[in-house]
């Protein structure tokens, strides 16, 4: 039984449309993650599974229930992206006042709220006023704001947003304490990293439509490109390897074999232990998600990416300009962030 | 019923946290001393008495036994005259009590027939009666010698009006267009010694509570003048007494005494239902109108929208908080003012606290346009301009309709008088219609009036004042909170089908 459902779910603002027949099912207990650009239909999608804004056409339910309905709205939590909390409140007082909305007994909000938010970190300070707080102690009152309930579905708009890196990895424990405790977790959120870290499957939304939606395994898979590395750069057979039809293209100091259909990896190792080299290095190259959604916004709307090849070409020139030594493939990046993520494919 | 109450107190503590209901009570605390310093003395016997003498030769039609009372309406050529001027010439205390009006006293009274003003010297503005009176004697001269022998003096007819009722039992009216003293023509010894004393005993009780125990007519040296002995017993009202009162714990007093319940009416209809009141509605427009912006300002609406409450209920208890804010205000303020009075006056008046609800309710009519404007425009500042302009055009219609019920008391008293129908102006009747059809503000206003009035000042007290005609033209209090509610709810659902409809 899906705890959301959306089907062919329409909405419109004046002549803007916003989603364009989003069909959608998350599974109870996933951490399903939602990417797309500013102005996707990611956050309009979550407000009209909450009833904040009206759909036009198609159905939205959660649990089974119409979405929006006050009572479904109790089964759930929701951190709003930019959200801003009455500042008059403290920590400790806002929770109390959520709380009575969401009908829980005083005894249980007074138990529950120091214990919830010393989790956040945020029981040193619970009783000031939230004016006084940082960014990311705003942003950590409202993820527990979100869970205080132990709500059965949380969406979370940028859950980690303004937060500090220790901050995140906090975040990510307690979505997955969530998770591990029945939960199922929606996040939106421009930080592919963090989405690929925490989410179980993962769609990708473009101008009001989901263009792709799977596991991040799914997604991120580039079936046929491996990375290899050997000990003596320089007696890498390169010649012979392309006269047996490979596709090789150099790195820095590795090398990047493309095979074809029908082609296999197996010759290649067969020919570089016959050749006495030391394989220091050997990955199947994987995408991150970051590739899949620039090239699936290239696609959708063309520019994106050459106008970020550029981006980077100019950025390479300013650093040879300065005497800086960057003779590296521009994507060496994220070979190396693929090679330290280590996630699969890892056939050393 | 915990989540309308949770609104309810986030609300407050919005009003506390900015310092805003704190300061509003620290200004009512100062307010309040201000009331407290406020002392009350009681007047001397032979003041109150003459000073009761001195209101009775004022130019006022006292008719239906006083009970109706408006300004005499002179003639075209000047002011309004006195039927007649009665001055107190002897005084004596007959038993000595602590408090003045428990006492016994004795005096007597000259009264003359007309304008005691037309001794004074002339003064183009204020000597109206002295140019008249020859004009007055031309109109008696104009007259049949037979009816001048039998017009009464003006005393007679002073005394014959009194106890008119609107029959003609006593009265010939000849003026058709208005009602000028010398046109009042009173039957030749329709007016008894019985009549006279009748009419001084209710008075003098009416404006003092002090009962007549003894009353005679003395033979008078001058012809035309009649002269009065009248003894009275001890005061059964204290709220009837006149007082003087200071200010800033007597640094200043005033010179003539009030009774004292006509007094802290005054002071409380001013300070509480008029001024006070007016100022605590429109600081609490001005603060409140920041509650629902602030509620629907990006990043907070949503985050309250996604919790699970309806938009109505949220949108109606933040509407509730605000009025709550005026209720306690209005409350502190008028609490401490019963109590003040209580002390200083010894009028505990328990009606006074009817003021409380009506204020909150005056103040109602605004916020619910406040919150219609807040939801439509998620603007405190657009909000508060469409407020007090809305406040400022019902505030304008209860000014002309308090004209225009003046104008209908005088009409109603002339008709009475002449036994007609009576004819309102035309603008009279636009403005009853258009303030009967708009939020009641103004009819509040009286009506809180009234009811401070009412609790505050005695039954004769009010007569006097002329009670039984202007509560036949008062506003009844089913029309007036009815047609404020029906306003107050056509707005507060305007506001929640548009808070609703509209995507956040």
């Amino acid at each position: 039984m899906a705890v959301i459902e959306t089907r062919d779910l329409r909405k419109t603002y004046g002549r803007v449309e916003a989603l364009r027949g989003v069909t959608l099912k998350v599974e109870p207990g996933e951490v399903f993650g939602l990417l797309g650009q500013n102005g996707a239909g990611k956050t309009t999608l979550i407000k009209i599974l909450l009833g904040i804004v009206k759909f036009g056409d198609g159905e939205a339910t959660l649990f089974h229930h119409p979405a929006g309905t006050a009572e479904v709205r109790k089964r759930v939590g929701y951190l709003p992206e930019d959200h801003r909390f009455p500042e008059y409140h403290s920590a400790f007082s806002l929770l109390d006042y959520y709380g009575t909305l969401y009908g829980m007994s005083k005894d249980d909000r007074r138990r529950k709220i120091p214990e919830l938010l010393d989790q956040v970190g945020l029981a040193a300070r619970m009783n000031d006023k939230i004016r006084t707080y940082s960014k990311g102690m705003k942003q950590r009152t409202g993820i527990a704001q979100a869970i205080f309930h132990d709500p059965e579905l949380i969406f979370l708009d940028e859950p980690t947003d303004g937060v500090d890196p220790v901050g995140r990895q906090e975040i990510r424990e307690i979505i997955e304490e969530r998770r591990r405790k029945g939960a199922t977790v929606f996040v939106n959120s421009h930080l592919l990293g963090e989405i690929e870290m925490m989410c179980d499957r993962v769609a990708i939304m473009q101008k009001g439509e989901l263009i792709r939606e799977g596991t991040v395994q799914e997604l991120t898979a580039q079936r046929g490109v491996f990375i290899l590395g050997v000990e003596e750069r320089n007696a890498f057979p390169e010649d012979e390897l392309r006269q047996m039809g490979y596709n090789l293209r150099a790195t820095r100091d590795r090398w990047e074999i493309t095979l074809k259909d029908g082609q296999s990896i197996e010759p290649v190792l067969q020919l570089v232990r016959e050749k006495g080299l030391r394989l220091t290095h050997m990955v199947e190259k994987r995408q991150t998600l970051e590739d899949i959604f620039v090239s699936l916004v290239e696609a959708a709307e063309p520019g994106v990416e050459a106008r970020r090849k550029k981006r980077i070409a100019d950025r390479d020139r300013d650093d040879r300009g300065r005497g800086r030594d960057r003779d590296r493939d521009p994507y060496d990046d994220r070979y190396r962030d693929d090679d330290r993520r280590g996630r699969g494919g890892d056939h050393r | 019923m915990t989540k309308p109450i949770a609104i309810l107190k986030d609300s407050l503590r919005e009003a506390w946290d900015s310092k805003t209901l704190l300061v509003m009570l620290v200004l009512a605390g100062i307010f309040l001393i201000a009331v407290a310093s406020i002392g009350y003395t009681q007047a001397p016997a032979q003041k109150v008495f003459e000073d009761f003498m001195e209101e009775l030769s004022a130019p006022i039609l006292r008719i239906d036994r006083g009970r109706k009372a408006v300004p005499m309406m002179g003639s075209a050529e000047g002011p309004p005259r006195a039927l007649a001027t009665y001055t107190v010439t002897t005084f004596r205390t007959v038993k000595e009590a602590t408090h003045a009006p428990n006492g016994e006293y004795e005096f007597t009274i000259v009264v003359k027939p007309g304008s005691a003003k037309k001794e004074s010297p002339p003064d183009p503005k204020k000597d109206g009666p002295k140019k008249d009176e020859p004009k007055k004697d031309e109109a008696k001269k104009d007259e049949p010698k037979k009816d001048a022998d039998a017009q009464a003096d003006e005393f007679e007819t002073a005394v014959a009006l009194w106890h008119e009722d609107g029959t003609g039992k006593f009265l010939k009216i000849e003026g058709r267009n208005e009602l000028d003293p010398s046109k009042i023509k009173v039957r030749v010894g329709a007016v008894t010694e019985e009549m006279v004393r009748d009419y001084f005993t209710t008075e003098l009780e009416r404006r003092t509570q002090v009962p007549i125990t003894g009353f005679e007519r003395l033979p008078s040296e001058n012809p035309g003048e009649r002269v009065y002995k009248i003894t009275t017993g001890p005061s059964t009202e204290p709220r009837v007494w006149p007082v003087k009162f200071s200010i800033l714990f007597g640094a200043w007093e005033s010179e003539s005494p009030l009774p004292l319940g006509i007094l802290l009416y005054t002071i409380q209809d001013l300070l509480i239902s008029s001024v006070g009141g007016l100022i605590i509605i429109l600081i609490a427009v001005i603060v409140t109108a920041f509650f629902i912006p602030n509620m629907l300002r990006p990043g907070s609406v949503v985050m309250l929208l996604s919790k699970p409450i309806s938009r109505t209920t949220l949108l109606l208890f933040k509407y509730l908080g605000g009025l709550f804010f005026v209720l306690i205000l209005s409350a502190f303020t008028v609490g401490g003012v019963w109590l003040i009075t209580g002390i200083r006056a010894g009028v505990w008046a328990p009606g006074v606290f009817a003021v409380v609800p009506l204020m909150t309710l005056s103040f109602g009519i605004l916020y619910a346009v406040s919150t219609m404007a807040a939801v439509w425009t998620r603007n405190s500042i657009v909000s508060i301009l469409v407020t007090l302009a809305f406040a400022g055009f019902l505030w304008l219609v209860g000014k002309v309709e308090f004209f225009a019920m003046v104008h209908r008391i005088q009409r109603d008293a002339v008709a009475e008088l002449k036994g007609e129908q009576p004819q309102y102006g035309t603008w009279a009747n636009v403005t009853g219609g258009l303030n009967r059809a708009l939020p009641r503000w103004h009819d509040i206003d009286v009506l809180t009036g009234r009811t401070v009035a009412e609790s505050l000042m005695t039954i004769k007290q009010r007569e006097a004042q002329g009670s039984s005609t202007l509560d036949k033209h008062l506003p009844s209090w089913g029309g007036t909170i009815g047609v404020t509610l029906l306003w107050i709810v056509g707005m507060l659902t305007f506001a929640c089908w548009r808070f609703s409809v509209k995507d956040y």
